[in-house]
C-alpha cells in the first residue's frame, strides 16, 4: 500500500507526535517534489495571477533574458538533474567529488550565469530533487510523475494538473497489490487501519492489527498489554 | 458483469463529494436573478423535494433486496423492455450532463485562463471522463473517499474568507415575493434531479443497517452546505450576485488576508475545479452504464468512448448557444428528466416484487 511508503520502523520507536511531523513532512516532501516544478511553470505560463505580487518581481527579474520558454527551461534543468543522478549511481567512488563539483558549480552555478536558465527554475528543481529522496522507495515512480506533471502543466496549465491527478486518482484508487487496495486506509476508508496512516497513534494504543492486509489474528495486543 | 459494490459511507462521500460541487458555479447567480432575497429558501424548495425523491428511490434497494434496476425490469417484463427503458435513461443523462460540462469548462476558461482554446480545455476533460466511466462503480466509489475531503475543504475555506464580509440584511425582507422563489426553483431545478443518480445505485450499494436513513442524511447535509454556501455569497453581494458567475474565485476578493498574502482562495478554486471535474463526468457515467447495459458491448472501452465522444462533439458545436440551450434545457428537456427523477421511481416502487433470489440478469 502506498501508505507503507511513508512508514519508517523508527516511527514505532520515538515519541508519536516527534512521528506524525516526519510523516507529515514525508507526505508534504512528495506533494512539492512532484508538483512544484509543474505549478511554477503552470503560474509563469497561464496563471502569473496566482502569484504574489513580490514574488513575481523577482520571479520577472530572474527570468530576463533567458532563452527558453519555462517549460523548456524546466525539462533542461529536470534532464541535468537526471543525468547527474544517473551519473551519482554508475560512476567509480573515487570520481564522487569531481562529479559533485562539477554538478554543483559547472551546471548549476555556471549555466544560470551564462543566462540558459533562471535562478527561482534551478531552485525550485533542487528543492523537487531534494525531496523526492524524503521517500526513497517511490523515488522511480515520483520522477516519472514529476516529468508527466510538467508535461500536463506547460501544455494547458493547472487544469492539466487537475486532469493529471484526476486520472492517477482513480487508477490508485482502483489498484489492489495482493488483495489489499492501494490506497487504503483512505480509498478506501478503513476507520481501524487510521491509527497507522499518515497520522498514527501511540503504539500501545494500536490494539487490532490492519484490516486492509488480511491476517487471521486482528488483535495485536489486549488493553492490559498481553498479547 | 460488476460484482463490486458500493459501502453504504461510499454512497454518502459520493453525495457529498460529488453531488454537491456540482451546486457550486452557476446556480448561485442563476437563483439570484430570479429569487432575489429569496434564494436560500428556492433552493431548499428544490432540494427537499430531491430528498424526499432519494429517500423514495433509496427504498427501491430495500424493495428489491440488493437487485439492480436492469434485473429488476428484465425480470418483469423482459430484456427488450428493459433495454428500452435504459435507453431512454440514456437520453436523460445526456441531457442532464450538457450543463455542468458547460459550467465547468467555462469556470476553467475564464476564471484560470486569460486565453486559452476552446479545446485545449475541453479534451482532457473527456480523457479523465472516458476513464472514469471505463472504471465502473469501482473507480466512483474508492474515488468518492477522497474527493469528499477536496469539496469539504474548498467550501469551508471560501466560506471562512467570505464570512467576514457577509450582511444578513441583504435577505430582507424575507417573504416579500414568494411567487419569485418558485419561478426561480423551477427555473434551477436542473442542477437537482438527484435522485435519477441514486435509481442506477440501486443494486450497488451494500446492504446495511439503516443505509437509506445515512444516504438521506447525507444529502440534507449536502443540502445545508449547499445553503450555507449561496447564503454567504448572497450575504456579500446582495442583488449583484446574479453577476458572479465564478463564485469560488469572486467570493473571497475582498477578503484582508488576500490583500496581504495573495491569491490564496485560488487554493481553495482548484480543490473545488478538481471536485468539480468529477461532479461534470457523473452523468456521462451513468449515461455510459445505460449505453453498456443496452449494446452490451463485449470491449468495455466502447461505450465510455463512444458516450464522450458524442458529448464532445455535442459541446463543441453548441459553445456559443449556451443560453439558448440553456433556455430549451429549461422549458422542454426538463420534463422528460423530472419524469424519470420523480414519477419513474414511484411507478417502481409500485411493482410488486416477491423473490429474493439470485438476480437473473445483470
Amino acid at each position: 500500500m502506498l501508505i507503507e511508503d511513508f512508514q519508517s520502523a523508527e516511527d514505532y520507536y520515538i515519541s508519536s507526535f516527534r512521528a506524525n511531523l516526519a510523516r507529515g513532512v514525508r507526505v508534504i516532501s512528495l506533494a512539492l517534489a512532484i508538483f512544484l516544478p509543474a505549478f511554477f511553470v503552470a503560474a509563469q505560463l497561464f496563471h502569473i495571477q496566482l502569484l504574489p505580487l513580490n514574488f513575481l518581481l523577482t520571479i520577472v527579474n530572474g527570468i530576463k533574458g533567458i532563452p527558453l520558454s519555462p517549460s523548456m527551461e524546466m525539462f533542461f534543468i529536470l534532464l541535468i538533474f537526471e543525468i547527474l543522478n544517473e551519473t551519482s549511481v554508475r560512476m567509480p567512488k573515487y570520481v564522487g567529488m569531481a562529479i559533485g563539483v562539477v554538478g554543483a558549480l559547472v551546471l548549476g552555478e555556471t549555466v544560470v550565469h551564462a543566462g540558459i536558465v533562471s535562478t527561482p527554475a534551478v531552485l525550485i528543481m533542487a528543492l523537487s530533487g531534494i525531496c523526492i529522496y524524503t521517500v526513497p522507495d517511490i523515488v522511480e515512480s515520483t520522477s516519472v510523475l514529476r516529468l508527466l506533471f510538467l508535461m500536463f502543466a506547460g501544455s494547458i496549465g493547472v487544469y492539466g494538473i487537475i486532469i493529471c491527478f484526476g486520472i492517477i486518482l482513480i487508477y490508485l484508487s482502483t489498484i489492489e497489490n495482493y488483495g489489499s487496495p492501494y490506497l487504503a486506509p483512505y480509498s478506501p476508508l478503513i476507520k481501524n487501519d487510521l491509527q497507522d496512516g499518515i497520522v498514527m497513534k501511540r503504539v500501545d494504543e494500536m490494539l487490532r492489527r490492519p484490516e486492509s492486509i488480511g491476517s487471521p489474528n486482528k488483535i495485536r495486543r489486549k488493553e492490559n498489554g498481553n498479547f | 458483469m460488476e460484482t463490486f459494490k458500493m459501502s453504504v459511507r461510499q454512497a454518502c462521500f459520493m453525495t457529498i463529494g460529488i453531488i454537491t460541487a456540482s451546486k457550486l458555479i452557476f446556480m448561485t447567480s442563476v437563483t439570484a436573478e430570479f429569487a432575489k432575497e429569496g434564494i436560500l429558501f428556492s433552493i431548499l424548495v428544490d432540494m427537499l423535494i430531491n430528498a424526499i425523491f432519494i429517500a423514495v428511490t433509496l427504498n427501491l434497494d430495500k424493495k428489491f433486496h440488493g437487485k439492480t434496476i436492469y434485473c429488476v425490469i428484465s425480470e418483469k417484463f423482459g430484456k427488450p423492455a428493459a433495454k428500452i427503458i435504459f435507453f431512454i435513461l440514456f437520453i436523460i443523462f445526456f441531457l442532464k450532463s450538457y450543463l455542468p460540462i458547460f459550467e465547468h469548462e467555462e469556470f476553467i476558461k475564464k476564471t484560470l485562463y486569460e486565453t486559452a482554446p476552446l479545446y485545449a480545455n475541453t479534451i482532457p476533460f473527456f480523457v479523465l471522463s472516458i476513464y472514469f466511466s471505463y472504471k465502473g462503480f469501482k473507480g466512483l466509489a474508492r474515488s468518492s473517499d477522497i474527493l469528499v475531503w477536496f469539496t469539504i475543504t474548498g467550501c469551508i475555506c471560501l466560506i471562512l474568507l467570505t464570512i467576514p464580509n457577509v450582511d444578513l440584511t441583504q435577505f430582507l425582507p424575507v417573504f416579500a415575493r414568494p411567487e419569485f422563489i418558485l419561478k426561480a426553483s423551477v427555473k434551477t431545478a436542473l442542477w437537482h434531479f438527484d435522485s435519477i443518480y441514486f435509481l442506477l445505485l440501486v443494486g450497488h450499494i451494500k446492504q446495511e443497517k439503516k443505509s437509506t436513513t445515512k444516504i438521506f442524511l447525507s444529502y440534507l447535509l449536502s443540502t445545508l452546505i449547499t445553503l450555507v454556501y449561496s447564503g454567504v455569497i448572497y450575504g456579500e453581494y446582495g442583488i449583484l450576485t446574479e453577476r458572479q458567475y465564478f463564485p469560488p474565485v469572486q467570493m473571497g476578493m475582498i477578503s484582508v488576508a488576500l490583500i496581504n498574502v495573495g491569491r490564496i482562495d485560488y487554493f481553495a478554486a482548484i480543490t473545488i475545479s478538481f471536485s468539480q471535474v468529477f461532479s461534470a463526468a457523473l452523468p456521462l457515467f451513468f449515461a455510459t452504464y445505460c449505453i453498456q447495459k443496452v449494446f452490451g458491448f463485449k470491449n468495455k472501452f466502447i461505450a465510455p468512448v463512444a458516450v464522450n465522444i458524442l458529448s464532445l462533439a455535442i459541446v463543441s458545436v453548441t459553445s456559443d448557444y449556451l443560453y439558448v440551450l440553456y433556455e430549451f434545457l429549461t422549458e422542454y428537456a426538463i420534463y422528460p428528466i423530472a419524469t424519470v427523477s420523480i414519477v419513474f421511481p414511484l411507478i417502481l416502487s409500485l411493482l410488486k416484487h416477491k423473490h429474493a433470489g439470485v438476480a437473473l440478469y445483470e
